[in-house]
C-alpha cells in the first residue's frame, strides 16, 4: 500500500521565557492512501503540535528542529514557504479545527470562504467556483446550499458550521485532511453524524484523514490505524483492531480501561493516577514511569526504545526482547 | 436593521434631554440673566419689560427651562449682549469653516492612523513597530497648542512655506478655484495640528485590534487554506480589525471639536472654536451655550451614525 | 494593598513583566523627576516664581532677557525667571492633575459599582447621565464650567474631575458586570453574604488593575487639560505659574519668532511629563494584560 504522508523522526522545539523546550520528539508514522490514522492522547501529549507542524502552522516561537515530512513524494520541510503556501496547503493537504465557532471568519459569507480556496490555488471562473462550492456543500449534507453560500457563519448551527469547515477542507480535493478534534465542541448526536460524514467523504474524495483526538470512542468509530502519544512521544502504534484488542503499553491499557462504554458504565471507572507532565517537567527515563503500575528501576533512568511486538510498535522496557529472552 | 436604528434613536431621546438640561444649567450658573439675551433688540424699553414678563423671567427655573427650550426648538438661539447680534446668524457664519477644518482632520486621522496601526501590528515587536508606538505616544502626549506653535515656528517663520494663520489671503482676494486652493493652503497646518493626536489614537487602537485579530482561530484557518499573506492580512484580518475602529469615528467627533477651540484660536481660523474663545473673553454666555448645544447635538448624531455604520459593517449585528 | 501584591501570584507575574518593560521604567523615572521638582522647587531655585528682576539701569524690569548665567532660561514678559516658573509650574500641574484624577476616580468608581451592581433602572439612569456628559466635547465643557465659576485652581480641578469620571464609571461598571457573571460571586451570594461585603471582597480587587491603568491615563490627560485651559486663559490665572499659561505670550508673533526660551521650555516639559505618564500607563497595561 502506498503512503500518502510519511513523517519521520519529527522533533519540535518551543522557545519561551523560561527556556527552550522540546514539545515532540522522534515522532514517526505513515498514513496510507484513503486510510484514517488517529493520533490519540491527553492534552499536553503533543498530538496537536504534530498536526500543526505538518501544516507548518506552529506558533512563532515553535520550530521543527529535526525530521522529515513527506507528502506524496515531496519533502515539505525542504520547500520554501511560498511553495508550501501556494501549492501544498489547502490544495494537497487541508485542516479542520476543533471550534467551528471561531475557526470561520465571522464577516465573510460561507460561499466566499469556500471559493477563496479555489481562487487561490486554481485557475477557475467565478461561476465554476460557485458551482463547486454548492456541490461540496451538498456533499457535506447541507440542505439548500444555494441559499447557504450567501449566509454568514453566525447564521448556522454548530454542526452546520463544522460541515462548512469540512467542505472548505475538501473543496480542492486534497490528498490528506487533518482533523484536529473536529467533533469535541459538538453534541453527541451531531458528533456521530460528522464522523459518518467524514468516513463517507474519505472514499468519495479519495482523501486520507489524520484524525487528532483525545477520545478513544471516536478512534474506534473512525480510524483504521492509531498512534498513542504521551508527553511528546509516540508510545504505541498499530491498527485500531490490534491496539484495542491487545494493548501493549501500560498507558494504552490504562486509557482503554478508563474508557466509558455504552454497555458497562456502572461503577467507578479505573483511571490512571496523576496527570500528563507539562513540557517543562517531563521526568527522566521513561516519561510515563511515575504514573505506571509496572514501573521498575530501569524505567527511572533509561528512556525506552521502540520495540516491535506482534503487529504493533511499543515504547516500553517491558517489551525489550533482551529482557524477555532473559526471563525465558 | 431599521428596528436597530429606531432603538438607538429612542435611546438617545433622554440623552438629548440631558444635553439641553446641562446646557441650561451651565447658563443658569452664569452671572446675569439667562434669558435676558433672548429679547428682540429692536423693541422699545416698555416693550422689553412686557417681553420679560412674557418670557417669564420671574418664573421658577423649570418654567424658564421650558420657555428656553421652546425658543431653541424654534431655532432662536438668542442675541449677543454687545451689539445685539443674532447668535444664530453668528454661528451660521462660522459653522462651515469649522466643518471644513474638522472634516479634513477627521479624514486625515483615519487615512494616516489606520495604515500606521496595521503596519505596527504586522511588524509587531520589530523596530518599525517600536518606532511607530513611540510616535503615537508622542502624538497623544504633545499639547496641541505647543505643537501648533512649533509647526508655525517651523513652517511659517523658518521655512515660510505655509501661512501662519487665517483662512484666506486677505490681500489677494482670490475667487473661484484659486480661492479653493488658497483655503487648502491655509488649511494644511491647522488640519495637521488638529489631527495629530487623533492619528495617534486611531493608530494605537487599530494596532491593538489588528494584533488581537491576528491571533484569532479564523486567521489560522486562512493560513491552513494556503491563502497568500496579503489575502490573510487584508481580507481576513484587516476587515475584522476595522469594525471596532468605527467606534473611534464617534469618539473622534467631540475630540476634534474640542481640539478646534485651540487650533482655531492659534491659527486664527474663523470657525466656531475661535468664536467660542472670543465669546468667553467677552462673557457672551449665550454664544457659549449655543455652541455647547450645537456641538453636543453633532456629537450625538455622530455617535448614532457610528453605531449604524457598525451594524452595516458587522453581519452579526446586521441580522 | 502591598499585601495584595505579595500574596497574589498574578501580581507577581505582572511585576516581572513590568520591570522588563523598559519604556515603563523610563516613564516612571520621568514622572518621579517631575514629582521631585514639584516638591523641592523652593530648594532647586534661588528665585521666587513671581519675583521681578530689574534691568541693569535699576529702573525698568529685565523683560525678555535671553538665557544667561543668572537666568538659565531667560526671563519672561514681566521680567520673571523662566526656569523658576517652570519648576513652580510643575507643582501646579501635578497638584491639579492628581487631585482631579482622585476626584474622578472616586466618583467614577462609586457610580460604576452602583450601576453595575444594582443594574435595572439605577443603571439606566446613571449610564444616560454618562452619555450626556460625554456628548459634550471635553474642552467645551471645561471652558464653560471654568469660565462661569470664575477660574481658579480648585475650579479647574473640579471641572477636570467632572469631565473625567465617566471613563472610570464605564470601565468599573463593565468590569462589575463581567465579574457578576462569574461563579464565585453567585457562590458568595448563595452563602448569604450581604451585598456590600460582596463588593469589597470580590469586586474591588478585580477592578483594581484596570482602574490603575485608567488612573495613569487619566493623569496624563488631566495634565493636558489643565495646560490647555490655562493656555486659553480660563485655567490657572497669573501670577500663579502654570505650564499652560506660560505659553500665552507665545501667541504674539514677536515672542514666537525671537524668544524661543519663553515658550519652548514649558511646552517641552508638558510633553515630557505626559509622555512619561503614558509610558508608565502602557507598561502597567502590558503588565496586567492577562492575554499575554
Amino acid at each position: 500500500m502506498k503512503d500518502v504522508l510519511r513523517v519521520e523522526n519529527l522533533t519540535v522545539e518551543f522557545k519561551t521565557e523560561e527556556g527552550t523546550f522540546t514539545a515532540i520528539e522522534g515522532v514517526s508514522f505513515r498514513l496510507g492512501e484513503q486510510r484514517t490514522l488517529a493520533i490519540v492522547g491527553e492534552s499536553g501529549s503533543g498530538k496537536s503540535v504534530t498536526s500543526l507542524a505538518i501544516m507548518q502552522l506552529l506558533a512563532e516561537n515553535g520550530r521543527v528542529t529535526a525530521g522529515d515530512i513527506v507528502l506524496d513524494g515531496e519533502h515539505l520541510l525542504q520547500l520554501p514557504p511560498e511553495q508550501i503556501q501556494h501549492r501544498i496547503l489547502g490544495q494537497q493537504i487541508s485542516m479542520i479545527f476543533q471550534e467551528p465557532m471561531t475557526a470561520l471568519n465571522p464577516i465573510l459569507t460561507v460561499g466566499d470562504q469556500i471559493t477563496e480556496v479555489l481562487f487561490e490555488h486554481q485557475d477557475i471562473s467565478k461561476r465554476d467556483a460557485r458551482a463547486r462550492a454548492i456541490d461540496v456543500l451538498r456533499e457535506v449534507g447541507i440542505p439548500s446550499p444555494e441559499k447557504r453560500i450567501k449566509q454568514y457563519p453566525h447564521e448556522l448551527s454548530g454542526g452546520m458550521r463544522q460541515r462548512v469547515m469540512i467542505a472548505m477542507g475538501l473543496v480542492a480535493q486534497p490528498k490528506v485532511m487533518i482533523a484536529d478534534e473536529p467533533t469535541t465542541a459538538l453534541d453527541v448526536t451531531i458528533e456521530a453524524q460528522i464522523l459518518d460524514l467524514l468516513d463517507t467523504l474519505k472514499r468519495e474524495f479519495k482523501t486520507s484523514i489524520l484524525f487528532v483526538t483525545h477520545d478513544l470512542n471516536v478512534v474506534a468509530d473512525i480510524a483504521d490505524d492509531v498512534i498513542v502519544m504521551y508527553a511528546g512521544e509516540i508510545v504505541e502504534r498499530g491498527s485500531v483492531l490490534d491496539v484495542f484488542e491487545k494493548p501493549k503499553h501500560p498507558y494504552t491499557r490504562g486509557l482503554l480501561e478508563a474508557m466509558p462504554t455504552l454497555s458497562g458504565t456502572t461503577g467507578d471507572l479505573p483511571t490512571i493516577p496523576g496527570v500528563v507532565p507539562s513540557i517543562a517537567t517531563r521526568p527522566a527515563g521513561c516519561r510515563f514511569h511515575n504514573r505506571c503500575a509496572f514501573v521498575h528501576d530501569r524505567c527511572r533512568s533509561e528512556s525506552p526504545a521502540v520495540h516491535r511486538v506482534d503487529e504493533q510498535d511499543v515504547r516500553c522496557h517491558l517489551f525489550d526482547p533482551a529482557i524477555t529472552r532473559e526471563s525465558e | 436593521m431599521a428596528r436597530y436604528i429606531l432603538k438607538r434613536l429612542i435611546q438617545s431621546i433622554p440623552v438629548v434631554f440631558g444635553i439641553t438640561v446641562l446646557s441650561f444649567a451651565i447658563m443658569k450658573f452664569a452671572p446675569g440673566d439667562p434669558l435676558a439675551n433672548f429679547i428682540d433688540p429692536t423693541i422699545s424699553m416698555e416693550d422689553i419689560e412686557a417681553s420679560r414678563a412674557a418670557l417669564g423671567l420671574n418664573d421658577p427655573w423649570y418654567v424658564q427651562y421650558a420657555g428656553w427650550l421652546s425658543e431653541v426648538a424654534r431655532g432662536n438661539l438668542g442675541y449677543t449682549y454687545a451689539g445685539n447680534h443674532s447668535i444664530r446668524a453668528l454661528i451660521a457664519q462660522r459653522f462651515p469653516n469649522t466643518i471644513i477644518l474638522t472634516l479634513s482632520a477627521f479624514v486625515l486621522s483615519f487615512a494616516v492612523g489606520v495604515p500606521i496601526g496595521v503596519m505596527g501590528a504586522i511588524r509587531k515587536n520589530t523596530r518599525t513597530d517600536y518606532g511607530l508606538t513611540v510616535f503615537s505616544l508622542v502624538g497623544v502626549s504633545i499639547p496641541s497648542f505647543f505643537f501648533g506653535l512649533l509647526v508655525i515656528y517651523l513652517f511659517s517663520i523658518l521655512l515660510g512655506v505655509f501661512p501662519s494663520g487665517g483662512m484666506v489671503n486677505m490681500r489677494a482676494r482670490y475667487t473661484g478655484f484659486a480661492r479653493t486652493l488658497d483655503i487648502a493652503h491655509h488649511l494644511i497646518l491647522p488640519a495637521i495640528v488638529l489631527s495629530l493626536s487623533n492619528i495617534a489614537t486611531v493608530s494605537r487602537f487599530t494596532r491593538s485590534n489588528m494584533v488581537d485579530v491576528l491571533k484569532e482561530d479564523y486567521i489560522r484557518t486562512a493560513r491552513a487554506k494556503g491563502l497568500r499573506r496579503k489575502a490573510i492580512i487584508y481580507k481576513h484580518a484587516f476587515r475584522n480589525a476595522l469594525i471596532p475602529v468605527i467606534t473611534i469615528f464617534g469618539l473622534s467627533i467631540p475630540f476634534l471639536f474640542s481640539g478646534a477651540y485651540i487650533t482655531e484660536s492659534i491659527f486664527n481660523w474663523p470657525g466656531m472654536g475661535s468664536l467660542g474663545i472670543q465669546a468667553i473673553q467677552d462673557r457672551e454666555y449665550g454664544i457659549v451655550m449655543a455652541l455647547n448645544l450645537i456641538t453636543a447635538s453633532l456629537v450625538l448624531l455622530g455617535n448614532l451614525t457610528a453605531d449604524v455604520l457598525y451594524a452595516v459593517a458587522d453581519p452579526r449585528i446586521r441580522h | 494593598m502591598m499585601q495584595l501584591f505579595q500574596r497574589n501570584s498574578f501580581y507577581d507575574l505582572a511585576q516581572r513583566r513590568f520591570v522588563r518593560n523598559r519604556l515603563a521604567i523610563i516613564g516612571a523615572v520621568i514622572t518621579a523627576v517631575f514629582v521631585f521638582i514639584a516638591i523641592f522647587a523652593p530648594i532647586l531655585t534661588p528665585y521666587g516664581p513671581s519675583e521681578f528682576f530689574f534691568a541693569e539701569d535699576g529702573v525698568t524690569y529685565n523683560r525678555y532677557a535671553p538665557p544667561s548665567s543668572d537666568h538659565w532660561l531667560g526671563t519672561d514678559s514681566l521680567g520673571r525667571d523662566v526656569l523658576t516658573r517652570v519648576f513652580y509650574g510643575a507643582r501646579v500641574t501635578i497638584v491639579v492633575a492628581f487631585s482631579a484624577v482622585l476626584i474622578s476616580t472616586i466618583v467614577g468608581t462609586i457610580v460604576g459599582l452602583v450601576a453595575g451592581f444594582f443594574g435595572g433602572i439605577i443603571d439606566s439612569i446613571l449610564m444616560r447621565i454618562v452619555d450626556v456628559v460625554i456628548s459634550f466635547p471635553v474642552l467645551f465643557l471645561l471652558i464653560s464650567i471654568s469660565t462661569i465659576l470664575e477660574p481658579s485652581l480648585w475650579i479647574v480641578v473640579f471641572a477636570i474631575g467632572f469631565v473625567r469620571w465617566t471613563n472610570t464609571a464605564r470601565l468599573v461598571r463593565g468590569e462589575v458586570l463581567r465579574i457578576k457573571q462569574l461563579d464565585f460571586i453567585s457562590a458568595a451570594r448563595g452563602c448569604g453574604s450581604p451585598s456590600p461585603k460582596i463588593i469589597i471582597r470580590h469586586i474591588i480587587p478585580n477592578v483594581l488593575a484596570p482602574v490603575m491603568v485608567q488612573i495613569t491615563i487619566g493623569t496624563a490627560q488631566a495634565v493636558l487639560m489643565e495646560a490647555s485651559l490655562s493656555f486659553l486663559g480660563v485655567g490657572i490665572q497669573q501670577p500663579t505659574p502654570s505650564w499652560g499659561n506660560m505659553l500665552i505670550d507665545a501667541q504674539r508673533s514677536l515672542v514666537l519668532r525671537e524668544m524661543p526660551w519663553i515658550w519652548i521650555p514649558p511646552g517641552t516639559v508638558t510633553l515630557l511629563l505626559v509622555l512619561g505618564i503614558y509610558f508608565l500607563g502602557d507598561g502597567l497595561r502590558d503588565a496586567f494584560d492577562p492575554k499575554q
